[in-house]
């Protein structure tokens, strides 16, 4: 009798448990870095073909598209140039787009280094299948039965993000609600002597419609539906779903080593994450500011917090972020961190990231956050063609 | 007395759900990008030029128990030990050293921290680290795990052969859950896997070779799969055949060569049959039953003699079909 009582309350337990948590209605559509989507963000992209602060290291990136429907499709892209530029007009390499990387490249008094927040357009369209691929230095004229050109980034040394739309046609480029797109990137470092490689997943924005119709207008309401005023606003999820796109996560969940950590034998860990708010107004190229609150956990449980800004597409090593990432201060060789990114009203906002990770002397490497919750309605607007 | 533990203990965990999976609650999947109830590592490697690390974190704020088990790809043999994570702790260990229970361990090294449990060192290892969330050996999901794997080079040289990758995230289905040691990945008591896996590659014939490192370059992309059918009790082997399907850049599609494969299957992918062979090309892969897939590719400067490795998740397709995991008994 005691038995069956306690395997009762157990079954209850469980019952109520997983009853409540599945109880909410969830979309079938996600942010997701593993199937193909309407919407596609590499958040970093980083070329300095030339090496022209004399580092000692070439860097380019390789991103591969692909269309995996069996129709054709048209894709609409943006570079967010997101390259810190001197004040001055005048860097150290002489470069006509005096990029810097500190305000060390910089020349001239007083001079600052800041990102630009420009972006450029293209548009190709993708025969049934068709991967492509291209060099970001170089660009690609897309092979036929594709159609289309891909400009090379516009400054010599580059660092940004790339975004991509499945649009209706090249005549218009309003977004279609459709999931065929998946890409990859490859960030590659080339010394004298070694070749670091490192790759990772698009993230992929899924368009709830999957029906392959085209949308009212260029304003995609990532966790929202458009009221056809051109705003995106909540949806009421009782009556359906009627979002356009899938809601960014709200908290991302990052594992990494601490600075400095001993990995191994392989000399002393170091992390950068790259964070980009999933609201974009790629119409202004008016960056969007976001507080990003941490909590980082040791391997002894231990909790520290702090917070730090983000503008716009950023990547940030940990130790930047203060003393709190150190192994040396938290005593462990593992790490975990929560971020939650949060608006100028502390309202919660969607982002995506990258966590990519050098061992000393063993290379680098790249992996993704995990994504929790959904972080609200974001915006992404444009207008086509961007530079008429 | 161990009935009425796993019991109460299984109530207060299903009692707790309400607080803890509502903030989490998503649709059922297996990928990367979300905690899970079951990790699935698919490509683990300790020799004398590789090591893996394994990084897994408790995303929940209740203890997490859980249950590994390391899959040798040669022999399909396993070997499994018990991890006990504390709300939110990540933990971490080389493949070739594994982790012992030590209180002593100074501040700053590989076993500081609280230690999860004894994880048995592996020496040379090819194969798969499988863990699932249990309570008191009983199956419970709880979709609070995340992970990654960091192969790293070991030779010191300048070879720069280091890459990660997301552990594959398995979540709890729509179901009430299981109660054995037979876990369904049906969809209702855990998430399906995936058939059809989608991978973008360069051809290692492909003109130009590595579109960066050019003309003395060559690149190998390797193809790492396991079945989501694992007898862990039976230590029977799966066996699978994978369909290839190809596109080069001017959609041009062929087929194969095939690949069949027991237990756990690494083979680089053999684009022959591109024709012709392009810069960039995609494969397709449609299993006999699920899998699930990590990839990783070998970029050589040939004529500087090194080279370096970039990993990464595979896109799936979007079909998926019933498996299942039986962990082996527990005394």
């Amino acid at each position: 009798m005691r038995t069956q009582i306690l395997r009762t309350a157990a079954i209850a337990g469980l019952a109520l448990g997983v009853g409540f948590a599945t109880g909410a209605p969830a979309s079938a559509q996600s942010v997701t870095t593993d199937e193909a989507a309407g919407y596609v963000v590499f958040p970093r992209i980083v070329s300095d073909a030339n090496d022209i602060f004399s580092t000692g290291t070439e860097i380019d990136t390789v991103i591969q598209l692909t269309n995996t429907a069996a129709d054709p499709i048209t894709v609409h892209c943006f570079y967010i140039n997101a390259t810190g530029t001197c004040s001055t007009g005048t860097n150290t390499a002489g470069s006509p787009a005096a990029e810097c990387l500190t305000v060390e490249e910089c020349v001239g008094e007083g001079a600052t280094c800041d990102p630009q927040w420009s972006a450029a357009d293209f548009t190709i369209v993708l025969s049934p299948q068709q991967p492509t691929g291209w060099v970001v230095d170089e660009g690609l004229s897309v092979p036929a039965p594709g159609d289309g050109a891909i400009p090379p980034v516009n400054t010599d040394y580059f660092v940004g993000e790339l975004r991509c739309v499945q649009v209706n046609d090249d005549a218009d480029a309003t977004p279609v609600n459709s999931n065929d797109l998946q890409g990859e990137a490859t960030i590659y470092e080339v010394s004298g002597s070694t070749v670091d490689v490192r790759s990772y997943s698009a993230t992929g924005v899924q368009a709830v419609l999957e029906d392959g119709s085209t949308q009212n207008n260029k304003v995609m309401c990532l966790g929202g539906r458009d009221d056809a005023g051109g705003d995106c606003v909540e949806d009421d999820l009782g009556d359906g779903d009627d979002r356009e796109y899938a809601a960014c996560p709200a908290k991302l969940v990052v594992g990494h080593f601490f600075e400095g950590a001993f990995v191994g034998n392989n000399n002393s860990a170091a992390t950068a994450l790259t964070l980009s708010p999933c609201t974009a107004d790629v119409a202004t190229v008016e960056p969007t500011g976001l507080v990003v609150q941490f909590l980082v956990f040791n391997e002894f449980e231990q909790r520290m917090s702090g917070a730090t800004e983000i503008d716009c597409v950023e990547t940030v090593g940990l130790s930047e972020l203060g003393l709190v990432f150190s192994a040396n201060v938290q005593g462990t060789l593992a790490g975990q961190t929560h971020l939650r990114p949060v608006d100028s009203t502390g309202a919660g906002r969607g982002m995506i990231g990258l966590v990519e990770e050098a061992l000393g002397g063993a290379g680098l490497s790249v992996s993704h956050p995990n994504g929790i919750g959904e972080g609200g309605v974001d915006v992404v607007e444009y207008v086509f063609p961007l530079t008429p | 007395m161990r009935a009425k533990r796993i019991a109460l203990t299984t109530a207060l965990l299903g009692a707790f759900a309400v607080c803890t999976l509502a903030a989490s609650v998503a649709s059922a999947g297996v990928d990367h990008d979300r905690p899970g109830s079951i990790l699935i590592f698919p490509k683990v490697v300790s020799s004398a030029t590789r090591d893996t690390t394994i990084r897994i974190s408790n995303t929940g704020n209740m203890t997490n128990q859980v249950r590994c088990f390391y899959l040798d790809g040669d022999t399909c043999g396993t070997i499994d030990f018990d991890l006990s994570l504390t709300k939110q702790q990540p933990t971490q260990w080389d493949v070739s050293n594994g982790r012992t229970v030590n209180l002593l361990d100074s501040f700053g090294s590989s076993g500081a921290g609280l230690d999860p449990g004894l994880i048995p060192a592996q020496g040379d290892f090819e194969g798969s680290v499988v863990c699932v969330e249990v309570v008191d050996d009983v199956p419970v999901a709880q979709n609070k795990l995340k992970g990654e794997a960091i192969i790293r080079d070991v030779t010191g040289g300048d070879d720069r052969n280091t890459s990660a990758y997301n552990a594959v995230a398995i979540t709890s289905g729509t179901g009430s859950g299981t109660s054995d040691n037979e876990l369904v990945l049906d969809g209702d008591e855990y998430a399906q896997c995936d058939t059809v896996h989608r991978v973008d590659f360069i051809p290692d014939d492909s003109p130009g070779l590595d579109p960066v490192l050019g003309e003395t370059s060559s690149v190998v992309t390797n193809v790492t799969v396991l079945p989501c059918d694992l007898d862990f009790s039976r230590r029977a082997p799966t066996s699978v055949v994978l369909n290839a399907t190809l596109w080069n850049e001017f959609e041009v599609q062929t087929s194969g060569p095939d690949t069949s494969f027991s237990c756990w299957a690494s083979f680089s992918i053999d684009p022959a049959s591109l024709n012709p062979a392009t810069t960039f090309a995609t494969v397709e892969y449609s299993a006999s039953s699920p899998v699930v897939m990590v990839v990783e590719s070998f970029h050589s400067d040939t004529g500087l003699g090194v080279s370096g490795s970039a990993a990464r998740n595979v896109h799936t397709g979007g079909a998926a079909s019933t498996s299942s995991i039986t962990l082996s008994a527990t005394p």
